[in-house]
């Protein structure tokens, strides 16, 4: 008969082993990882929602430009 | 404030000539600041552009184009424009303007000399300098190509916006050298650039928001303007049309010549 003393004095080594097997297979936790950078695209011209002049406050200067108009005065397209 | 990059003539015709002169008057009544001269609008030389431009009172301004084998330049290089801000306080435009480098392109020019093209980048570094010290915002009119404006860009730090018409060519996004913005609006007066200019506790340009309105029918037209175009549109000579025998003719030909085997 297996004294219940001598019990212990196995299994509590063998439970330190395997618990040590078994944390040495966890993989470790995973570094975090910074989210991907949202793509730099550049920003559109477009003037949003189809409207004709852009929202928003006045800007302090505001320039207008044009070129290459080569006599152009009529509607054309 | 309104700007344009040159380029402006139509071909040297009696039409064109008269679409020319009303475009310009227009510009005026627009109250465009300062205009680049570009090469079509010299291609009957100095004297010509001279004689079609006087009396408008529009600033007309080059960089780069020089009496031939010289620096000497036969427009102001740039012009300063004041003009009060949103604020209420003055803000300084200067304003330079550059064409395309050619080695070989020439016309006439002033009391018996010829036109030259001077390379833009030798001609900005040389002004730059001092449009910047007068200045609070500063502005490159390109008649360039846009890979041009880039390399001007890169170099030249100092120029806050580059703005420019060449080939046919317009962005329909955001483009940048560093903190300088290039915006290319494209030919035919089709398209019209915005930049929105806020400027910092120094004046300096703080942010820039640009647009590019594409003046399709949805722009509602001016009336005045309209109707100023209108009578140009009626004075234009109509090309005669082909008389109905030639045109016969011609058709009758071509295949007999092209199965005469």
């Amino acid at each position: 008969m297996i004294s219940r003393r001598f019990r212990l004095r196995w299994m509590i080594p063998a439970v330190i082993l395997i618990a040590g097997i078994a944390s040495a297979q966890v993989p470790p936790a995973a570094a975090p990882v910074a989210p991907p950078a949202a793509p730099n695209v550049p920003r559109t011209l477009a003037v949003p929602d189809g409207a004709l002049v852009a929202a928003g406050k006045a800007p302090e200067l505001e320039l207008l430009y044009t070129g290459d108009v080569i006599g152009f005065i009529e509607p054309c397209g | 404030m309104l700007l344009d990059s040159g380029n402006f003539t139509d071909n040297p015709t009696e039409a064109g000539d008269l679409r020319t002169a009303t475009l310009l008057a227009s510009m005026k009544t627009l109250g465009y600041k300062a205009i680049n001269v570009g090469e079509r609008d010299l291609v009957l030389g100095y004297d010509d552009f001279m004689k079609r431009t006087e009396g408008l009172g529009l600033t007309f301004i080059s960089s780069n184009i020089v009496k031939q084998g010289t620096k000497e330049l036969v427009f102001p290089p740039y012009t300063i424009v004041e003009v009060k801000g949103t604020s209420g306080k003055p803000v300084r435009v200067g304003v330079l303007g550059v064409d395309r480098y050619s080695p070989v392109w020439q016309k006439a020019g002033p009391e018996g000399t010829n036109l030259g093209m001077a390379a833009p980048a030798d001609m900005i570094a040389t002004y730059l300098p001092e449009v910047r010290a007068k200045s609070d915002v500063v502005v490159l009119l390109a008649a360039l190509s846009k890979d041009d404006a880039h390399a001007l860009a890169k170099r030249f730090t100092d120029l806050d916006l580059v703005v420019g018409a060449y080939g046919g060519i317009y962005n329909t996004l955001e483009e940048n050298e560093g903190r300088i913005g290039i915006y290319y609006t494209g030919n035919q007066g089709k398209r019209i650039g915005e930049s929105r200019i806020n400027l910092d506790a120094k004046s300096r340009v703080a942010d820039v928001t640009s647009y590019l309105h594409f003046l399709t029918v949805h722009y509602p037209e001016d009336k005045a303007m309209q109707d100023s175009i209108a009578d140009v549109l009626a004075k234009l000579p109509r090309p005669e049309p082909p008389k109905k025998a030639e045109t016969l003719k011609q058709n009758a030909v071509v295949p007999v010549a092209a199965g005469g085997s």
